[in-house]
């Protein structure tokens, strides 16, 4: 008979507020569980997504990222070739390489001239054949399928462009997209009485015309400044439309193929590019990956920067703080839960044993003994119930991710498995077990100080 | 028939005691003076409310007078802190409770067994003093009984159990009968009185029931707080 079989008999009996004790703990381990592997596997979707969109390091001049977009020829690498071969050849960085290629951040004005309709854009200019590698990316082993790239390695003048940009060209029709939104006809009460000869002329304009088909293809003008502040204009053919999950990237999203946008930022002139993209085969290379790259790219003498997929795309580091955060208030809700639960039912078995706790200070048990007892049955009652709620969250959780729930976050377009990860962080199970013993401990201590001040005469009379 | 020499079993000296009930005083004990010589088997008698109890939980060290002394087996128990005093009853004093005061999720023989393991730390051997204990209390076969499984006589007998297994030199027993009916009760006194010969232990029961105050060998009568007479068997002390 050890300390805890008596605690356990203490704790059996009051079955029916044991129970309930139980229960709230259990709950709330529960819920700290689900929600937590929930999170986890929201974060390795993210993660999963982010890098396969910007990959893990990206290697661009000093300034770029503040000021790039509006001076590419100042803030380009022009000698990016040599470059990644020089990082696709390393010693070191081969062996943990998945991608690296090279983009280009170009952004102007893309027309549906025919349509006389125009919108500005911000594109990026990629290698599709490393593109859709990228887009493959599942180094966590999550199983999530590749992201669709429509971008083809052998269509040097197909792009892809936001569906919010395809609508602002009145590229609908053509593109025979079938969710697009109506533009409003223009009323008398929005606009000046016209002649008649102008509204009509008005009204021509305003009505979408199909561009012109080369080939058969849908095809838009795209404008930019060259470095030198001379307007370049290709030619790109539009294979899909693609709704983007923030609204502002739906209405000037453009991707193309990196010959193109170079052809549209340069022209004649040498080519260059905006960012060499690194992606690795396993997120634990970031930081050695990096220090190689900065000495590879230090003996290069260009004043060129490493930056990881946190600094370009912020937005990932915003999402898991939103969660993190989320979480730490649920798991804070469920300790108090967990804290008051656990004080109530020791606080009562120690105002139903007064008697016992006299008997045992006369027959020679010391305060800190009656003080163990009852944060033995306060421990005992946090590790109960937080295995059972454990146990729980993660059978509920493994039915979740048999089922296969698909949720969309926040910014993205592709739904991604709404998985529990109840294992992902092996934190997340021990430290619910430890925390809620730990709170237990806490909750039944006074309680149990209570028991073991008491006079023990005046215990002796409620025997 | 003390001998000058031998410390007594107990001692007390000048002991007041007094209770407050809201803005009343209430005397418990007044003055007494009392030397408990040792091996006898001795009664605390008088009416209810005399101060029994009182009496029984000092020399249990469970309660300090307001004035006067109290030695226990040679040792001043004003002198000792809390937590010394606490071990010096789980080593010298053995009670026996008039409600039993078993715990109930324990079976009888770890209910005995329990304290032994403020004394012995290998649990075979607590065993081993838990089952002889319940064996000389004639409780054997009932050992894996639960408290509830048992009759009031025999729940006082594991409670005597527990209070001699781990043989102290002072075992008190504060009115251990008057739960139980008249034979069981006299049943228990005469297994008290059976195990004390045996140990030669010092035992201090009360009573209020003059049959069984007249079985003890020294007769301390207490009237209002008073000792009021002494006598032991066959003549006066
Ligand atoms: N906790 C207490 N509060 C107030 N008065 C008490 C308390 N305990 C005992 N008394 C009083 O002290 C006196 C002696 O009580 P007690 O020692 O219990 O006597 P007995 O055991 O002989 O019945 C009685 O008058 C009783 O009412
Ligand atoms: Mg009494």
């Amino acid at each position: 008979m050890n300390s805890l079989n008596l605690a356990w008999r203490n704790i059996l009996r009051n079955r029916r507020r044991s129970l309930l004790t139980l229960a709230a703990i259990g709950v709330g381990s529960f819920a700290i569980i689900l929600f937590g592997g929930q999170v986890v596997s929201t974060i390795r979707g993210l993660y999963t997504e982010t890098i396969r969109a910007a990959g893990h390091l990206q290697i661009q001049q000093k300034g770029h990222l503040e000021f790039g977009r509006a001076n590419p020829g100042r803030f380009a690498i022009y000698n990016y070739e040599a470059l990644v071969d020089q990082l696709r050849n390393d010693e070191y960085l081969a062996p943990r390489l998945a991608v690296v290629t090279p983009i280009l951040h170009v952004q102007g004005v893309a027309g549906n001239f025919d349509a006389g309709m125009s919108s500005a854009f911000s594109g990026q200019g990629v290698v599709p054949a490393d593109q859709k590698t990228m887009l493959a990316w599942d180094g966590l082993r999550l199983g999530q399928a590749p992201t669709a790239s429509p971008l083809l390695p052998d269509d040097p003048n197909g792009g892809v462009i936001g569906r919010g940009l395809a609508q602002l060209l009145g590229l609908c029709p053509a593109l025979a997209l079938t969710d697009c939104a109506q533009m409003p006809p223009e009323t008398i009460a929005d606009a000046a009485p016209l002649p008649t000869d102008v509204a009509a002329l008005a009204e021509k304009t305003a009505s979408p015309t199909a561009p012109e088909k080369h080939n058969g293809r849908v095809g838009i003008e795209l404008l930019a400044a060259s470095p030198s502040g001379a307007p370049n204009v290709v030619r790109m053919d539009v294979l899909a439309a693609e709704r983007q999950g923030v609204r502002e990237l739906d209405n000037v999203l453009i991707g193309l193929p990196l010959p193109l946008a170079q052809k549209m930022v340069f022209g004649a002139a040498t080519p260059a590019v905006s960012s060499i993209v690194v992606q690795l085969k396993h997120a634990g290379d970031l930081e050695p990956a990096r220090t190689r790259i900065q000495e590879i790219v230090a003996r290069n003498g260009a004043p060129l920067e490493v930056l990881d997929f946190h600094v370009i795309n912020p937005t990932f580091d915003q999402i898991i703080g939103m969660f993190g955060a989320i979480f730490r208030f649920i798991a804070l809700l469920m300790s108090i839960v967990a804290l008051f639960s656990v004080a109530n039912a020791v606080n009562m078995a120690v105002s139903e044993r007064v008697g016992e706790i006299g008997t045992l200070r006369a027959l020679g048990f010391e305060r800190r003994h009656i003080r163990a007892i009852f944060v033995t049955e306060g421990a005992l009652l946090g590790l109960v119930g937080s295995i059972a709620g454990s146990l729980a969250a993660v059978a509920l959780a493994t039915w979740i991710n048999r089922v296969g729930v698909t949720w969309t976050p926040p910014g993205r377009t592709a739904p991604v498995a709404l998985g529990v990860d109840v294992f992902g962080d092996s934190r997340l199970l021990l430290l619910t077990v430890a925390v809620t013993i730990g709170l237990a401990c806490v909750s039944a201590w006074l309680p149990s100080r209570r028991a073991a001040r008491m006079e023990i005469v005046e215990a002796l009379r409620h025997a | 028939m003390v001998s000058a020499t031998a410390t007594p079993a107990a001692q007390l000296r000048g002991i007041h005691k007094h209770y407050r009930l809201g803005e009343v005083d209430v005397p418990a004990l007044c003055g007494i003076d009392l030397d408990l010589p040792r091996g006898v088997f001795s009664v605390i008698g008088g009416p209810s409310g005399s101060g029994k109890s009182t009496l029984l939980n000092l020399l249990g060290c469970i309660d300090a007078p307001d004035a006067g002394s109290v030695d226990v087996d040679g040792q001043a128990v004003a002198a000792l802190g809390d937590t010394q005093r606490t071990r010096f009853r789980a080593r010298h004093v053995g009670f026996v409770f008039q409600n039993f005061n078993l715990i109930p999720v324990l079976t009888a023989i770890e209910n005995v067994e329990y304290p032994l393991r403020l004394l012995e730390d290998n649990a075979p051997r607590r065993r081993d003093m838990a089952r002889s204990a319940l064996i000389e209390v004639g409780l054997e076969g009932l050992e894996d009984r639960l408290p509830s499984a048992l009759s009031g006589g025999q729940r006082q007998r594991v409670a005597v159990a527990r209070a001699l297994a781990k043989r102290p030199a002072l075992v008190l027993a504060d009115e251990p009968t008057a739960n139980l009916d008249q034979a069981t009760g006299r049943g228990l006194i005469d297994l008290m009185r059976r195990i004390q010969s045996a140990t030669g232990a010092t035992f201090v029961f009360s009573s209020h029931d003059p049959q069984l105050i007249a079985e003890a060998d020294l007769r301390v009568h207490l009237v209002d707080g008073r000792v009021t007479a002494i006598d032991t068997r066959g003549g006066n002390a």
